[in-house]
């Protein structure tokens, strides 16, 4: 039994969540204070796109208004929230199923960097890998990016595709072969 | 280990979940292996670099957005009353069309109650044209929200309308048109529980299964389902079993459709 009156700072996200789901919809503002940047920066590496990734944040925390019952107790809220982030972007490619193939949008300006060469190489090698990230099949992007955000270890991932870790690593390390081919393939400017 | 095995060894690596034991047997056959010990390193590097890669921070619109949402959704819950300390929204982004429109109002509405004690000695027809007026002032509110161009004053707009959706047919109508063509999902999702207490009418029942064919987004088909179902199901069904042939239904809706109808036949 959670005290409905205790401050939201210090809560687990599991206690936001429980919370949420017996009624103190409020919570959900501080699991959105937590986890929209996080979510943001996934979409955004996904679908490349602003505009989607805001609506996709934003389809997240509808669904978990409107799954919260199916949260159950105890459970870890980082996987039932990447679950439900999978779900919108299959969404979206279903709706969308052929991503356009246009060049990435511009890069907000980076945070300043001691040197301005560096600065620049750095950059540089930024919107490289960001272009062969585009490059790969969504399902690729899409596995990459879970297991390089480190929020959902290789068991948790492979609970959400429904394989085992030992497939999960297997299928990334030939998401990183093939990356490494696109990166190599952007830098000599090959289509 | 064959260099399957390293190279599930390899993705361990990356984000150190091996045991001694796995990164000793990946070791010994990286060093046998020039092949897979060239690969190691630049997919290492690689990794490092997707991870160094930087973050951007989101538009400050994409916090107002949730925070109409969020407001929406405890406004359908509870009505007025008392937010929690979590949520305090730090930019009311319809909050000058509100106050005013508001302030407006609730000079009309005083106007007509201070009139009612003047009605019984005086002019009844003024107290009509004030009612009148304060009606009018609530579509006008409701409708100009609608028509706005974020989706916080849309969600507004569908708040703003919900409590004379069904003695207001413009509206109703700014409402369907809201559930039929916003590009925001939540807004439709809003607008379509402002419409939940119209839907036992036969012409708005209608049109809202005309509009469940036409969504392009499953929340609001299933959302449309049940509010058909629960509001007049014997009428509703019908209609719905003839939609399980519309070959614009996605096929997990219509899959829930023939569960749905299925349990409530």
């Amino acid at each position: 039994m959670t005290d409905a009156t205790a401050p939201a700072g210090d809560a687990s996200d599991t206690d936001l969540m429980e919370r949420v789901r017996d009624g103190e919809t409020e919570r959900l503002a501080t699991l959105f204070e937590r986890h929209h940047r996080r979510l943001y920066n996934f979409f955004l590496r996904l679908v490349r796109s602003r505009a989607v990734a805001e609506d996709l944040v934003q389809e997240v925390f509808v669904r978990i208004l409107k799954y919260r019952q199916t949260f159950r107790p105890g459970s870890e809220f980082g996987p039932w929230l990447f679950a439900l982030a999978r779900n919108a972007a299959a969404d979206h490619w279903r709706r969308a199923p052929r991503e356009v193939a246009s060049e990435p949008e511009a890069p907000e300006p980076a945070a300043e960097l001691p040197h301005p060469l560096a600065g620049l190489e750095r950059r540089e090698e930024h919107a490289r890998l960001a272009a062969a990230l585009a490059r790969l099949g969504p399902e690729r992007r899409e596995l990459l990016l879970l297991a390089r955000s480190g929020e959902l270890r290789y068991e948790r991932i492979g609970e959400l595709l429904g394989v085992s870790a030992g497939a999960v690593k297997v299928r990334v390390h030939r998401a990183m072969k093939e990356l490494r081919a696109a990166f190599e393939a952007v830098g000599e400017g090959r289509a | 280990m064959n260099c399957e095995g390293a190279a599930e060894l390899m993705a361990g690596g990356w984000r150190g979940e091996l045991t001694e034991a796995e990164r000793a047997a990946l070791a010994a056959h990286l060093e046998g292996c020039s092949a897979c010990r060239d690969e190691a390193a630049a997919l290492a590097a690689l990794w490092r670099a997707v991870g160094e890669l930087p973050d951007e921070e989101p538009a400050p619109r994409l916090r107002a957005r949730f925070e109409g949402m969020l407001a929406a959704e405890l406004e359908r819950e509870h009505g007025a009353r008392v937010i929690h300390a979590d949520f305090r929204p730090r930019r009311a982004a319809v909050a000058p069309w509100v106050t005013r429109f508001a302030a407006v109002a609730a000079t009309l509405a005083i106007g007509v109650l201070a009139g009612s004690e003047l009605a019984r000695r005086r002019d009844d027809r003024q107290i009509d044209e004030l009612r009148r007026e304060v009606a009018s002032l609530h579509e006008t509110v409701a409708t100009a929200l609608l028509a706005g161009g974020s989706s916080s004053d849309r969600l507004a707009g569908v708040a703003y309308g919900r409590g004379v959706s069904g003695a207001d047919p413009r509206v109703a109508e700014a409402l369907l048109q809201a559930l039929l063509h916003d590009p925001d999902v939540n807004v439709r999702l809003s607008a379509l529980e402002a419409l939940r207490p119209l839907a036992g009418r036969a012409a708005e029942r209608g049109k809202l299964v005309a509009a469940l064919a036409r969504q392009d987004s499953p929340l609001v088909q299933l959302s449309l389902i049940e509010v058909l179902l629960e509001s007049d199901g014997e009428a509703a069904r019908g209609e719905l079993r003839r939609l399980l042939d519309d070959p614009r239904l996605d096929p997990a809706v219509r899959g829930y459709l023939r569960g749905r109808l299925g349990r409530s036949a």
